[in-house]
């Protein structure tokens, strides 16, 4: 029941990044975020890594291998690896993975986008969507973070 | 330990078709009236704007496809957009790629059976040659995240609201490209710059048109 809740979260929330959802003129990357805040939930690594193919195959945009998805579906699977190594309370380490995820993503598409305000703006939305779904799964599944 | 493998075996399946296939889900965003009179106001205005400009007997062929802009890529990255016409359509690599008939959007890069990819004006990589305003004045036009125009003598005198239009070869010449902003010298500089702003927002393209001719 956790897993098809989850799977239909991404879904719904990669689905409607892919429609061009923005806040501000700024398009968030509701699932990487989403993808992250996740991976807190889920049971083992398997499930964790469909969602994040998952996310992938609906944020696709265009036939052919688009290295956008790559680098997505590489950091998406990175934070559920190395996640439970990380020493701090949970809450905290979704908003460092956010930070590094997305700093990463822009490090191997648009690096010269980093110092801009674009930047900037696209991951505090990215913070402030996973800690709502962080906050929302942790109130769903209270005491049953994997 | 089956549910384990089935999920497994669902990942696996799902890689193959990301990243195998040419299998994607079609999106397409919602229409917007507001976005498409404002994208056809911009248009007009250009219209007007090249017929104040010293560009004689150039008139937009009429050979052009018109493309829905099917889908950005769902990130902040604006250098490449993707339509919904492709070599069956009779696109092919090179073409222009404009907004309505006057507005400079991009290049096409790539072309797949029924789709295309566009280099947009916004890639930090695009460079062009250009002119401003009615004094035909030379320039270099620079993509990225800041559009400016460099290398533009310092003697010419531009202004604020003066049109840039292409003047490079690859291109039907006088597309307009915006206009200048902001205009930035220095006291030691040979050369000024020139910011640009453009008449479009490339998340709201709803459809764009590829000079085939």
């Amino acid at each position: 029941m956790r897993l098809l809740s989850l799977v239909l979260l991404i879904c719904l929330l990669s689905f409607i990044q892919s429609l061009g959802f923005s806040i501000f003129g700024v398009k968030l990357n509701l699932a990487l975020a989403a993808v992250i805040a996740a991976s807190f939930f889920v049971a083992n690594l398997w499930e964790g890594l469909l969602l994040v193919v998952l996310a992938a195959l609906i944020l696709k945009f265009a036939p052919g291998f688009e290295s956008e998805i790559l680098i997505f579906s590489l950091i998406g699977a990175g934070a559920i690896l190395i996640k439970k190594y990380l020493p701090w309370h949970y809450f905290f380490s979704n908003l460092i993975l956010i930070i590094l995820g997305t700093f990463i993503f822009y490090l191997f598409l648009a690096a010269n986008l980093i110092l801009t305000t674009i930047f900037l703006k696209e991951l505090v939305l990215n913070l402030i969507a996973g800690t709502l779904i962080f906050a929302l799964l942790n109130f769903l599944w209270q005491n049953k973070i994997a | 330990m089956r549910r384990r493998y089935f999920i497994i075996l669902i990942i696996i399946l799902l890689l193959g078709i990301t990243y195998l296939t040419s299998f994607f889900i079609k999106k397409e965003r919602f229409f917007d009236e507001n976005l498409r009179l404002k994208q056809e106001n911009e248009n007009l205005r250009a219209q007007i704007q090249k017929l104040q400009l010293p560009i004689t007997n150039y008139q937009l062929s009429n050979n052009y496809l018109t493309a829905k802009v099917f889908s950005t890529y769902p990130f902040n990255i604006k250098n490449q957009v993707t339509i919904n016409i492709g070599e069956k359509q009779g696109v092919k690599k090179m073409m222009t790629v404009t907004v309505g008939d006057n507005l400079l959007l991009g290049q096409v890069t790539e072309v797949f059976e029924n789709y295309s990819v566009i280099q947009t004006i916004f890639d930090p990589n695009w460079q062009l040659s250009v002119r401003i305003g009615k004094e035909e004045i030379n320039g270099l036009f620079q993509g990225g995240n800041e559009q400016k125009v460099v290398l533009i003598e310092k003697e010419k005198a531009i202004q604020i609201s003066d049109i840039v239009y292409s003047a490079s070869q690859e291109f039907p010449y006088g597309l307009k490209i915006g206009e200048i902003s902001e205009i930035k010298e220095t006291i030691a500089g040979v050369f000024k710059e020139a910011v640009l702003k453009i008449p479009f927002n490339i998340n709201e393209l709803r459809e764009v048109n590829v000079i085939t001719k």
